[in-house]
């Protein structure tokens, strides 16, 4: 009779006492990821879930040489995460493709007051495309303007959302 | 014997650069001191631990990535360092730095030798591909080149990268339709490095 009890309490506490132990599991921020898509056509053909981006970031993303002929900026996904102190954490902003990840990794030794030093990391297929090593401050979007896609070219964006613990 | 002249002779002595003659110049300083030679003695002992614990080649992950944080880390030291304390404070700093450096920056020495000999045979010399106040990009791609733009109107940073691959539709999966994502692995950075 004891021994079911006793196997519970180990199976049981035994992970989250380690969970607990791990320093690195602190959470001190959290990242959204977007990936938006600068083109001319509707957008309506790529099925639901996909928004227009306001129209003050239009006329930003506008602005670069490389996205001005676009009419339109569409938001196809997002995610938004947790940074642990002693962790990389993935980012997967479309639910069903892995063709396009983000990789977080904090350098707690730079931590400055509402900023964060990250270390980015952009996947394309499987490969490590570009490395970025920057300071984020919260509130402040980044955009890398990425790949071509069909008539138009997609764009990732990472914004520090918050710093600390999730409230 | 002047100071500047004592540090130069006493640095090159650790490292057994002396002729005879800068040798009988040095030896006054030599007999004054005589803990010199077990520091000396020490020095070599680690200098030839290090050569004999670290690779004749070292491959680092990212030698150009890695060498632009370097230079970073080194500007920012020294931009810490030039508004340091009182220059009295620092003269004594200075002379205590100096011993304890000396194995260090020739440790440093040998590990950056280490590190240019394979950095200088890069496949792609310009891997590091642009670099903006306070952050670095890097590409282990060679056909990849990037331009940051800081937009200061609406205070946002634009990274502009060139050289991608295009994207197909079944990449992006698109037949699902599109639904936000989620979060990933997160991967123990303190256990792997």
């Amino acid at each position: 009779m004891k021994a079911v009890p006793l196997f519970l309490i180990l199976s049981l506490g035994l992970p989250g006492l380690a969970d607990a132990q791990d320093p690195g599991k602190e959470v001190i921020g959290q990242v959204r990821t977007e990936v938006l898509f600068g083109t001319n056509g509707a957008g309506s053909p790529l099925s639901d879930g996909i928004s227009s981006v306001s129209g003050e970031e239009k006329v930003r993303l506008q602005k670069v040489t490389k996205l001005e002929a676009y009419r339109n900026f569409l938001k196809l996904g997002s995610v938004e995460q947790d940074i642990l102190k002693g962790y990389k954490s993935w980012a997967q902003p479309l639910r069903n493709s892995q063709a396009l990840m983000l990789t977080f990794q904090p350098q707690a030794t730079i931590k400055e007051s509402r900023k964060l030093r990250l270390d980015v990391e952009y996947w394309q297929k499987s490969k490590m495309a570009l490395r970025w090593d920057r300071v984020f401050e919260v509130g402040k979007k980044v955009y890398l303007v990425g790949p071509a896609w069909r008539d138009g070219n997609l764009i990732i964006t990472v914004e520090l959302v918050s710093l600390g613990k999730k409230r | 014997m002047k100071n500047d002249r004592k540090e130069e002779l006493l640095t090159r002595w650790m490292d057994d650069g002396l002729s005879d003659e800068e040798l009988r110049e040095l030896e006054p300083v030599l007999d004054e001191s005589p803990e010199l030679h077990q520091e000396r003695a020490d020095y070599i002992r680690l200098r030839e631990d290090l050569r004999a614990a670290m690779p004749a080649e070292v491959d680092p992950p990212f030698p150009d990535y890695f060498n632009s944080r370097l230079g970073r880390v080194i500007r920012e030291g020294s931009r810490a360092s030039s508004s340091a304390e009182s220059p009295r404070a620092a003269r004594g700093l200075n002379r205590l730095w100096f011993w304890w450096m000396v194995p260090a920056a020739t440790g440093a020495v040998v590990f950056a030798f280490l590190l240019g000999m394979k950095s200088g045979q890069s496949a792609n010399p310009a891997a590091v591909v642009d670099s903006a106040a306070g952050s670095e990009v890097y590409s282990p791609l060679a056909s990849v080149s990037t331009e940051v733009i800081l937009d200061r109107e609406s205070n946002s940073t634009l990274l502009i990268v060139e050289g991608l691959a295009p994207l197909e539709d079944v990449d992006l999966a698109v037949g699902g339709g599109f639904r936000d994502g989620h979060h990933g692995y997160y991967v123990n950075t303190e256990k792997v490095y």
